[in-house]
């Protein structure tokens, strides 16, 4: 199994949870976060002073997967998040060892 | 339609001023950082309490009667119940427009008693000294020396009063660069709510131009409520321009315009037009308004040059603002040069020197500013207890 955890533009969450849907990706869960990547922030001018936005406002994405799925969900995050231009985001793909739905105990892949 | 008699003009007139009480509270509320928005409210609320208690108990019998027989009188006025004139209400809230002007610049540092404190002598004593000298006696008036009413005398002698304020406060922790370190940079510390701004300059405007309008009452009470009109829609040419000039100017020199400098500029304008909006072409009054717009732009850059942090930008609308609408009267005649010039001079000699004492004073007893551990843990938690938008937790941490 796999964990796919991904920050994307704010804007681009609902092309994303379709793109997820039509693979057959079956949870997400979003959280709102803030960051910086290759750009550091931008710098903004109030009252003719300039200041920096360090960390910018994004959202995290954490998809457990089996792993026949990773290709193609990697491949559907890619194209719906994608506008071209940069703060597009990344993905991170981890091992994911243990999974346990609670409600019923269902342990592994059944879990999912 | 049969005209209101003059009275009544500067009751309603009066009362529709009242809007620069929420005015002042939602611009400051909205250009604080989150964490000092709540105490913008309240400081609002007791200021409109205490500087108008203020004034109708002591600042009133001064402004009329010298500062010795006022004092005097303080008490029979206690004990008695003269009706009031109808001019009272109006005169009670240029003193607490005034004070109004001053919580602005100092916000998110200046605690909420000290400020109070000196709010309600500069309502009590030192504003109604500044009327009693220059409109009630009208010493300079040889000299050729008229304020419409004392609005000129009450935006230009908060105006200062305010720049001694932010001067013998200091900066907000972390707005400028720390000049042993020449790594470091100024910080902007950008406003929390700009819609809330937005909403407090159009309140302050209509509460302004209610204001200013009366005040042609106050000075002249056969004034025609016909010629109302005029004085409206010139206000409202004033401000444009300053709007307008600063838009461009903005645009022209960043790309882009700074919406709380455009939102200065445009009260400036209404400012610097207020003694001229009864006389003027509507053309020329848009021009001045302009050029009154320009003038707090540089201000506020200049205060910034030096140090001088001004969070509301008040200094630069109503100190300048008024000082230029005190010069241009001269250009149409409503005052003589030589009197307006000694007047502008004596007027920022006295108030700064007057608000000097009493703000040193206050500094030294009971002191002026909170802990710099309470600047970035905010005010509203120290001193208010009540947050501006408690269900966001998530604050920011910087600066």
């Amino acid at each position: 199994m796999k964990m796919v955890v991904a920050i994307i533009k704010p804007f681009r969450l609902e092309a994303v949870r379709e793109a997820l849907h039509a693979v057959g990706a079956r949870g997400l869960t979003v959280t709102e976060v803030k960051g910086f990547g290759q750009q550091k922030g931008h710098t903004e001018v109030y009252r003719g002073a300039e200041y920096t936005v360090n960390f910018l406002p994004k959202l995290k994405i954490e998809v457990a997967i089996n792993n026949h799925l990773e290709d193609a969900v990697v491949q559907a995050i890619r194209n719906a998040a994608n506008t071209g231009r940069i703060g597009d985001g990344k993905i991170f793909i981890y091992e994911l060892s243990h999974a346990v739905r609670i409600r019923t105990g269902e342990d592994g892949s059944d879990a999912l | 339609m049969e005209a209101m008699p003059s009275e009544l003009m500067i009751m309603f007139l009066g009362l529709l001023a009242v809007l620069v009480v929420p005015g002042f509270a939602m611009i400051e509320a909205g250009m604080a950082r989150v964490q000092n928005s709540s105490l913008a409210c309240l400081k609002t609320a007791m200021i409109f309490a205490l500087a108008g208690a203020s004034y109708a108990l002591l600042g009133m019998n001064i402004a009329q009667h010298g500062l010795i027989s006022g004092i005097l009188e303080f008490i029979s006025l206690v004990f008695g119940a003269d009706a009031p004139s109808p001019e009272f209400f109006f005169q009670m809230l240029l003193a607490v427009t005034a004070c109004l002007i001053i919580a602005g610049p100092v916000a998110e540092r200046v605690r909420l008693w000290p400020l109070l404190f000196f709010c309600c002598i500069f309502a009590g004593v030192i504003f109604p000294v500044l009327q009693d000298l220059f409109i009630t006696q009208n010493y300079l008036g040889g000299l050729g020396f008229s304020d419409l009413g004392g609005v000129n005398l009450m935006h230009m002698s908060a105006g200062i009063a305010a720049l001694v304020a932010v001067k013998i406060a200091g900066p907000r922790p972390s707005r400028y660069a720390d000049p042993q370190n020449s790594q470091a940079q100024d910080h902007a510390l950008p406003g929390n709510n700009m819609p809330l701004a937005a909403l407090g300059t159009f309140l302050l405007w209509i509460g302004l131009t209610a204001l200013h309008s009366g005040a042609y009452f106050l000075q002249d009470l056969t004034f025609e409520t016909a010629q109302l009109s005029r004085t409206i829609l010139n206000a409202y040419l004033g401000s444009a321009g300053g709007a307008i000039a600063a838009f461009w100017l903005l645009t022209f020199r960043h790309g882009k315009a700074d919406l709380t400098l455009v939102f200065n500029a445009m009260l400036a304008g209404l400012v610097s037009t207020a003694s001229i909006s009864i006389v003027a072409y509507p053309l020329l009054v848009f021009i001045i308004g302009g050029i009154g717009g320009i003038l707090c732009l540089i201000t506020v850059s200049f205060l910034d040059r030096l140090r001088l942090d001004d969070v509301t930008g008040a200094i630069s609308i109503h100190g300048v603002g008024g000082a230029w609408a005190m010069l241009v009267a001269i250009a149409f005649n409503i005052s003589g040069i030589l009197g307006q010039i000694a007047g502008l001079i004596l007027i920022t000699m006295l108030a700064a020197g007057l608000s000097t004492i009493v703000l040193i004073l206050i500094k030294a007893s009971i002191g002026l500013c909170c802990s710099e551990r309470a600047s970035r843990h905010g005010q509203d938690a120290e001193e208010v207890g009540v947050q501006a938008y408690p269900q966001f937790e998530i604050r920011r941490t910087g600066f």
